[in-house]
């Protein structure tokens, strides 16, 4: 196993913030860590990093313990903070030059390419950087010397979608090469894309653990349909779906799962208009949650 | 400890160090230019300061040091060079590890393949070696500043070398304990309000003490009272024991800022 915690639980004074987490994720797995904004995604990260110690439990990476052997691990792993700050009175190329001494690797030609990649100038100033030049700036150090884990916390944020999907590319290229990700999101949408399998967090706890093939099976979408008169009746009984809301001819539904037989049951009706849109995050976690609580 | 650290560190605080530098050296030669216009005042002058006044700036009555060395004394017991001591090893302190936790870059730098102590002692080398090179200057700037006022050949400079090695213990000690509370702080502001309080407080109760005997007994707790540049100079050598306190101070506390930095939970601000 590449990481493996056991019991592992972190309290601030009274407050709990990761309640005996137990997770396995071996090499070459892209694994998803969801959660909102404090359940406890970056303190696990935090820990299985070295800079927290746990209250309770254990957590080993490459088979080491994360808080005493930190310095080894680090070697072998990329981290990208949720929000990078760097040193901004170095210009890109310098603070890589200064990380890779640190690390005592030569890998020049990498960020070079990384850097093409992801079309970031790194001969300017990083206080002149936008927030999202940071982020891939924070990238690059973090690949730059060909970790064996990368470690990414909520990295995509700041990011356009061609560059998110630029990252998604050369993530599944590292994968390929045998690295294991930690992608600590909120963003669902991203995690299905990416990841094999999926750990859901609340409150500290770990509420999920699945594969996203089964995840995808229990996706939730909001469905808008309006009907041509007549036809109101027989649209509560559309398979997967639910009715949550009506006001004359228009209905809202939250379809579970397949979409497809849903479209062709729809298809026998008398539909005026039809919007279907993939269900906020809230509520997809609510899903989640209210079905794991 | 690494070189790429210990230069990272050194361009951070390399504005810092020039101003520094420049005026310590302008303080220095300031003070002793000053002799040749008076020094002829010398005596009087000491007429007017009461003993106690002296000895709580100096450690010491000046009546019986010669004029010269009264003088450059000055110099070394001057508040501005002091403030601007305390201010250069506050500042990296303060900077090297609850400033990197104030501003998020302990992150990256802890992701990286180092240890925390590695970050402690980098911190302690560059204001070690930043002491050293200030008060060379300090020294240089008083040396030249004293052969320019005519008055070189009457300093005893090997009594003044002791004194700058008693004074370089002093901020050690300052330094010492500056990096303890950086290391105990997740914000830069905190730590330095700390640091500057109790050096201030420290160096307060040394002066006080002597002008109310109320407040002698705390002396012994001012890390000031075990600089004292009078018996320096009349003796010729530093006395060991404040010394020894001194650099007992500095190296406490730069282990115990090691033990904790080691030992405490990094969450970012």
């Amino acid at each position: 196993m590449i990481i493996a915690t056991s019991q592992l639980t972190k309290r601030y004074g009274n407050q709990l913030a990761l309640d005996d987490l137990a997770l396995e994720i071996g090499e070459g797995e892209v694994f998803g860590y969801l959660g909102p904004n404090g359940a406890g995604k970056t303190t696990t990260i935090r820990l299985l990093l070295g800079f927290l110690s746990p209250t309770a439990g254990s957590a080993r990476v490459f088979g080491r313990d994360a808080w005493r052997d930190s310095v080894s691990i680090h070697r072998r792993v990329g981290y990208v903070p949720g929000e990078v700050r760097l040193y901004d009175y170095l210009t890109g190329a310098e603070l890589l030059r200064l990380l890779s001494r640190l690390r005592r690797v030569e890998c020049s030609a990498q960020w070079e390419e990384l850097a093409q990649r992801l079309q970031l100038d790194l001969g300017k100033r990083i206080r002149a950087y936008s927030r999202g030049m940071k982020q891939k700036l924070g990238l690059i150090q973090a690949l730059m010397h060909q970790p064996q884990l990368i470690i990414l916390d909520e990295s995509t944020t700041g990011l356009d979608p061609l560059m998110q999907q630029e990252l998604y590319e050369i993530l599944r290229e590292r994968k390929q090469d045998g690295a294991t990700v930690f992608f600590s999101s909120h963003n669902l949408s991203e995690v299905e894309k990416l990841c094999d399998r999926v750990g859901i967090v609340r409150g500290g706890k770990l509420v999920a653990l699945e594969s996203v093939a089964d995840l995808q099976q229990r996706k939730v979408r909001r469905v808008e349909v309006v009907f041509a008169d007549g036809v109101g009746g027989a649209a509560v009984e559309l398979p997967n779906a639910t009715l949550t809301a009506q006001r004359g001819r228009h209905f809202v539904f939250t379809v579970r799962g397949s979409i497809d037989s849903f479209v062709k049951s729809l298809a026998q009706l008398a539909v005026e208009e039809l919007t279907i849109e993939p269900p906020g995050l809230e509520e997809r976690f609510f899903e989640f949650y209210r079905d794991d609580a | 400890m690494t070189l790429t650290l210990i230069s990272k560190t050194l361009r951070e605080h390399r504005a810092t160090l020039i101003a520094c530098m420049l005026a310590l050296v302008a303080v220095a030669l300031l003070v002793t230019l000053s002799f040749r216009a008076f020094g002829k005042m010398y005596e009087s002058m000491l007429s007017v300061m009461s003993p106690a006044m002296m000895t709580a700036f100096y450690g010491g009555t000046l009546v019986g040091v010669n004029a010269a060395n009264g003088w450059v004394m000055a110099a070394f017991v001057h508040p501005l060079v002091l403030l601007v001591l305390s201010s250069f090893v506050i500042a990296v302190a303060t900077r090297s590890l609850a400033g990197e936790v104030e501003r998020g870059t302990i992150d990256i730098l802890l992701a990286c393949p180092l240890a925390r102590a590695q970050l402690v002692v980098t911190a302690a080398a560059v204001m070690v070696g930043g002491l050293i090179i200030l008060l060379s200057g300090l020294f240089a700037g008083t040396a030249v500043g004293a052969a320019l006022a005519g008055s070189a050949r009457e300093v005893d400079f090997a009594a003044l070398a002791w004194l700058t090695v008693n004074l370089l213990a002093l901020f050690l000690a300052v330094s010492g304990y500056s990096l303890l509370f950086s290391a105990i702080n997740n914000e830069r502001g905190r730590a330095t309000a700390w640091s500057a309080g109790v050096t201030a407080g420290s160096w307060f109760i040394n002066l006080v003490a002597e002008l109310w005997d109320k407040l002698q007994p705390l002396r012994p707790l001012s890390v000031f009272h075990y600089y004292q540049a009078q018996p320096v100079i009349v003796s010729g050598q530093p006395s060991i024991r404040d010394l020894a306190i001194l650099c007992g101070v500095a190296l406490v506390s730069f282990a115990a800022a090691l033990v904790v930095f080691r030992r405490r939970d990094l969450a970012t601000v």
